[in-house]
């Protein structure tokens, strides 16, 4: 006689509780077959009772060189900047499909949000007056800039701009600075000649 | 002129016959005399004269041209705040030479220069010599006082700042409030309406306990008494099939964290820095043109600009304050003092140990939004996992989506495919015709 009910009243409570375990706030819901979900190696930024320091992630040993990276060899100082404009060099030489491409990709997502799409030093941040604006990149100063100095502001910031180290790879940092020289010498085609001219520069 | 003040100074406590505090004064005095007594008085700013109010303007915007990357005024950055500028220098003419060029300031000798210089690391301040004497002063002497006085000319300054605290979660949370009350609304109903069959079936059974010619009689009876018992039945058979979705789709669900909104150690919102401020997905995420992990971004990646911006729109200084403590970040004294210790983020998006995702191959190769898995980050306060993020999900987006085969590198190894395309015998290729839906390609 009560059979009929028990039915129901099984499907009426396994319907309550799986409302009551759908996710959302806090709670991620339940999950099966827990073993399968959770990795029992750690993870990528998990914890860890291993290491002394409680994290996965790991630096390397100091002076370690991972094979095929680059190592940055000047010290984040005045002198080191000042060395950075004699020792350090471009390695690579990258084609003008590579820079206007790869190049202004990197550019429009790293740099453009303060220094602007132009370069000119009024992006997005400078404009809705949440950052002050960088100098522009065609000011005396940075138009001369040599190009170790720039790299060596790149790996570690100067003035308010911070290190773009752990963003950029040794290679992406040279090429978004490629990018940034071709601006400048757009620029410089632009105002220091007339337009005929302008335009040889620029193609070149 | 300073020595005049003091002056009046001393003079007024004689009168009050305060004796310890003039003796403790002229303690003080006697130190400061040395170091002090050169500093110079800055003009005197009229607010209402029109002359100092251009002037003020035009301090304000050789600042921002010029020297805001730098400096502000109640702030130490990367240079000293410039509030009160004028009393570290010996004269006008000393301030001015040091903005013009400043290494030669300091080879002059000239001890507050060298205090300076020493204090922020040697770090040399660039030489503006396109500045005039008269802008320089402009700066110094009207743009920064009035800064510091909160005299503001006309309104113009005040309506400059953009209104940029626009909050961005309106409703959201009260949305899913009433979603809530519905449920529990639409569980009550449920459970009423269960409890109504019940007793209902428990009837129908003694019924049925009775004898059967006395039930044929009943059922007769009933029949002819008209429909209620037909809508009873209905009723049970629609609550049954309600209960029956619920079931199923909850068990189907089940484990799939879809919806999930964790709070998170710092109340990072999303639609400000992606959305208002436009700043790139991977400019924080980085790795996800790079790696199989998107990447949480390292303290370091928002002490970026949070050396500068240090108060938010919504919760002011206290949430951009967590980070500070995180990096170790002293905004005092502008110095990494304490050990950096990690932020402990809910991470929100848990695939299975089982299934393997990579970011650079969908991000990179692919092509794909990061909205299309992630959903409209740049609009949401707190991050929300949009998609179920089910192998029928997955699947189905490999049956659906073209592969980006045209200028790819990566793909130039299906030339049967590329030949096909180019003959026209073939429109499109979909991810699963290049393997996407082979068990191994996520599972191994």
């Amino acid at each position: 006689m009560l059979r009929k009910g028990k039915y129901i009243l099984t499907i009426l409570l396994s319907g309550t509780v799986f409302y009551a375990c759908s996710p959302g706030g806090n709670n991620p819901g339940y999950e099966y077959m827990p073993e399968m979900v959770h990795s029992v190696a750690y993870d990528a930024h998990s914890e860890n009772p291993v290491y002394p320091s409680g994290y996965t992630n790991q630096l390397p040993a100091e002076g370690a060189i991972a094979v095929g990276k680059y190592t940055y060899p000047l010290p984040n100082t005045p002198e080191g900047y000042e060395r950075a404009a004699t020792e350090i060099h471009n390695p690579f030489d990258f084609t003008a499909d590579e820079i206007s491409k790869d190049g202004k990709k990197l550019f429009l997502r790293y740099c453009a949000i303060c220094h602007g799409e132009k370069g000119d030093g009024q992006g997005h941040l400078v404009e809705i007056d949440k950052f002050p604006p960088p100098p522009s990149y065609f000011s005396d100063d940075l138009m001369s800039k040599p190009e170790g100095q720039r790299y060596h502001t790149v790996m570690y910031g100067k003035g308010m701009m911070g290190s773009h180290a752990s963003q950029l790879d040794h290679r992406e940092r040279w090429l978004v600075l490629s990018y940034v020289k071709s601006l400048q010498d757009a620029h410089s085609g632009k105002s220091g000649n007339d337009s005929e001219t302008a335009e040889v520069v620029t193609k070149n | 002129m300073r020595m005049y003040f003091w002056a009046i100074k001393v003079f007024k406590m004689f009168n009050r016959g305060n004796k310890i505090k003039l003796f403790a004064f002229l303690v003080c005095l006697s130190f400061m005399i040395p170091i002090h007594v050169f500093a110079y008085t800055p003009a005197e700013i009229d607010i209402n004269n029109p002359e100092h109010q251009a002037r003020i303007e035009e301090g304000q915007k050789l600042f921002k041209a010029n020297c805001a990357a730098c400096h502000k005024v109640d702030q130490k950055l990367t240079g000293p705040a410039l509030a009160g500028v004028w009393s570290n220098w010996d004269s006008q003419e000393d301030l001015v030479h040091w903005v013009h060029n400043s290494q030669e300031v300091i080879a002059s000798g000239n001890a507050h220069a060298n205090k300076i210089y020493n204090e922020f690391n040697k770090m040399m301040m660039p030489p503006f010599g396109q500045l005039c004497a008269e802008q320089v002063v402009s700066i110094m002497e009207f743009y920064v006082q009035s800064e510091e006085l909160g005299l503001k000319p006309g309104g113009g300054a005040a309506a400059a700042t953009p209104n940029a605290t626009v909050s961005a979660d309106n409703g959201s949370s009260s949305n899913s409030g009433s979603n809530k009350w519905i449920l529990i609304a639409a569980i009550g109903a449920l459970a009423l309406m269960a409890f109504a069959l019940i007793s209902i079936t428990s009837k129908l059974e003694k019924i049925v306990d009775v004898k059967i010619e006395e039930r044929e009689a009943a059922e007769k009876e009933a029949k002819k008494k008209g429909t209620g018992k037909k809508i009873v039945s209905i009723l049970i058979i629609f609550g049954l099939v309600t209960l029956g979705y619920t079931v199923v789709k909850g068990a189907i669900d089940l484990g799939h964290s879809q919806g999930y909104e964790p709070e998170q150690p710092i109340k990072f919102s999303h639609a400000l820095h992606a959305g208002q401020n436009k700043i790139d997905c991977q400019y924080c995420h980085s790795g996800a043109e790079k790696s199989r992990h998107a990447v949480i971004p390292s303290v370091a990646v928002c002490m970026n600009c949070h050396k500068y911006v240090q108060q938010g729109p919504k919760y002011g200084k206290s949430e951009i304050a967590k980070i500070y403590q995180y990096s170790g970040w002293d905004p005092e004294a502008s110095a990494f003092v304490n050990a950096p210790k990690p932020i402990e983020w809910v991470k929100i998006h848990n695939l299975p140990d089982h299934v393997y995702f990579n970011h650079s191959q969908h991000v990179k190769v692919g092509g794909i939004e990061c909205q299309t898995c992630h959903g409209k980050v740049e609009e949401m306060e707190t991050v929300k996992q949009f998609a179920p993020l089910s192998m029928g999900w997955c699947i189905n987006c490999h049956r659906q989506t073209d592969v980006q085969f045209a200028n790819n590198d990566y793909y130039s190894i299906f030339q049967k495919y590329h030949d096909e395309i180019k003959k026209g015998e073939r429109a499109s290729v979909k991810v699963k015709d290049i393997g996407g839906t082979e068990c191994a390609k996520c599972h191994y």
